[in-house]
């Protein structure tokens, strides 16, 4: 690599890690309750004081404002990487992890919780997670069936498998009680991190952390992966096992992720793009700035997501469409631009 | 060293591509694989890679069967240059030589100071220094080759097989090129490539692999009179014949026009 692009990629690299510093200091300290950067510094001191004797900013600020920005970051983060690496695996910029199903299947087995009255939110989270889970079995299953290793397959099993899931969603939806099922569903699916709570940040830690430091460790797959098939056998890497390894930790991320925080659409299309036209390279620099900057949206969205609407929390996949579609469209005129000057 | 095909036979589904192929290469010799498109060249090459399964018969590299080494030992030993080498964004020359080296370096290990400038020299005497920081996507097909072969003449890959190496390349890059293969060759490598302009084998190889209907016996060029290879030739290209001063090849329609 030469220096320049050395230069480039530092420069991108700080910038991006400054923003999200930024943002989640904005994240912990705005909100219905507003705490100023002592306050969270004083909660920080007292983190081990029992509760009841804690003061209102240090309670509100680890109960309510520490887990919603460690599960937007976390999530966003798990978005972002994930789509970089179904992009490349699946060597189509159109991937994302909704491709494979995972976040219909995911929707379909929270809606099925709320129909048939499961109450506990814990519960739900299951049935999302177990959703997510069996949509990747069967993309498996009916790729394993259709005899092949072909991109193509992978992506049309994700389709309807993805499909199926939202004709089953769409069944439980006419079975809901209008009254309150039907609401329950369709907040789940728009998503939200406004009911994110300690309880449910931390098996989501427990799953999408360790899948996304070994998903970054892997880099070195991943950027084979999207050489095809033949050279990857080439140069000794299995690709069929590797493929299936590392879309089931992604899947086993963005699951754990969906599950935990509802739908949220775009940060695993848009994050992977804007890393690749910020540095113009793979591999695990890639892959770590796509994770970065799913953070640094999400992140964004929900801060605007519980700011804007005043008191009212606003569906959070309006703002990650609104954060990511202007960025990466001046982002690909911009790229335009330096094609035309090239030819 | 030697690379030794025995009786091998590869099928796709009830067609048969390989029927009992024998075959020796030895170390230094540079074999053209000749035949019509569909003759069975491509699947040769894909079987000696492993990237075919063996309905019978086995490979061999120095007595060693490739079918029971694992992926990995297998690429340390063979190196494949397929016809279309990917040209993925966001990859520069030098990335690519990396990902080359997977087979000895594994997942987490990195290439030592030592063997980056090794590779910076190699790229320097192959005339390719300034691809090492280019983005592969930015290179011409010729030049993705030239980092193919400069990264296997790095890992020191000992049998070398190439589809079609020269369909994209113009006059130049394609003498270029065959000076490099005589280059690796010279070093002890085994070369097989698949070629479609006989003139070019005949230049430039040991040995020539005529297949036809999945079979094919090697025919030396050195120890062998013009008139038999012409008359194997033949079976492939009808017509043709071959000038030896200058060295080419033509086919009775070409003279007459």
């Amino acid at each position: 690599m030469s220096e320049k692009c050395d230069r480039r990629l530092c420069g991108v690299f700080a910038a991006v890690l400054l923003l999200l510093a930024v943002l989640l200091v904005l994240s912990v300290c705005v909100g219905a309750y507003p705490l100023t950067v002592a306050d969270a510094v004083t909660a920080l001191c007292e983190m081990f004081l029992p509760r009841d004797v804690q003061a209102m900013p240090t309670r509100v600020f680890w109960s309510l404002r520490v887990p919603r920005t460690a599960t937007a970051l976390l999530s966003g983060t798990v978005l972002g990487l994930c789509g970089a690496i179904y992009q490349l695996v699946f060597r189509s910029p159109l991937a994302s992890p909704d491709l494979t199903g995972i976040a219909s299947g995911a929707s379909f087995g929270a809606a099925l919780a709320i129909v048939l009255g499961v109450g506990s939110s814990a519960a739900r989270m299951g049935f999302a997670f177990l959703g997510g889970l069996l949509s990747l079995v069967l993309v498996l299953l009916l790729v394993s069936a259709a005899g092949g290793e072909r991109i193509g397959t992978y992506i049309l099993s994700g389709i309807v498998i993805s499909a199926v899931a939202d004709a089953g969603l769409m069944i439980l939806k006419t079975l809901a009680d209008p009254e309150r099922q039907l609401a329950a569903i369709d907040f789940w699916t728009m998503g939200s991190l406004a009911a994110v709570s300690a309880e449910k940040a931390i098996p989501l830690f427990a799953v999408a952390l360790p899948a996304v430091i070994l998903l970054l460790l892997f880099h070195r797959p991943v950027t084979m992966l999207s050489l095809g098939g033949d050279e990857c056998r080439a140069m000794g890497l299995s690709p069929n096992v590797w493929r299936a390894l590392l879309l089931s930790l992604a899947t086993l991320a963005v699951s754990a992720s969906v599950s935990v925080t509802g739908t949220i659409g775009f940060v695993g299309l848009t994050a992977p793009h804007i890393a690749r036209l910020l540095i113009r390279r793979r591999g695990g620099a890639y892959l770590f700035l796509s994770a970065c900057l799913g953070g640094v949206i999400l992140t964004a969205a929900d801060l605007a997501a519980r700011t804007v609407g005043g008191g009212a929390e606003l569906p959070i996949s309006i703002f990650t469409v609104a954060a990511g579609v202007p960025v990466l469209v001046v982002l690909l005129c911009a790229e335009g631009r330096r094609r035309q000057t090239w030819s | 060293m030697e690379l030794k095909l025995n009786h091998v036979s590869v099928s796709y589904g009830r067609r048969q591509i390989l029927r009992e192929l024998d075959l020796t290469v030895r170390g230094g010799e540079i074999l053209a694989v000749l035949g019509e498109n569909g003759s069975g060249k491509t699947t040769l090459l894909r079987a000696i890679a492993g990237n075919v399964p063996l309905r019978e018969g086995s490979v061999l590299w120095d007595g060693q069967d490739l079918a029971a080494c694992g992926i990995r030992k297998r690429a340390s030993l063979v190196a494949t240059m397929s016809q279309e080498l990917t040209a993925e964004p966001g990859l520069c020359g030098m990335d690519r030589i990396e990902m080359g080296f997977f087979p000895e370096k594994g997942l987490f290990g990195r290439l030592s100071a030592a063997e980056r400038e090794e590779i910076r020299e190699m790229a320097h005497a192959f005339g390719i220094g300034h691809l090492l920081a280019r983005d592969l996507a930015s290179m011409s097909a010729g030049e993705r080759q030239m980092i193919f072969l400069c990264g296997a003449a790095v890992r020191k890959t000992p049998v070398l097989l190439l589809d079609e190496p020269s369909s994209a390349l113009d006059f130049n890059r394609t003498e270029r090129l065959f000076s490099l293969l005589h280059r690796l060759a010279g070093e002890g490598r085994v070369i097989l490539t698949v070629l479609h302009d006989p003139t070019l084998a005949l230049r430039h190889a040991t040995a020539i692999l005529p297949m036809r209907g999945g079979q094919a016996e090697r025919i030396e060029l050195r120890d062998t009179a013009d008139e038999r290879i012409e008359q194997t030739l033949r079976t492939l290209y009808p017509g043709l014949r071959i000038h030896r001063d200058p060295l080419f090849c033509y086919t009775e329609t070409q003279m007459m026009k």
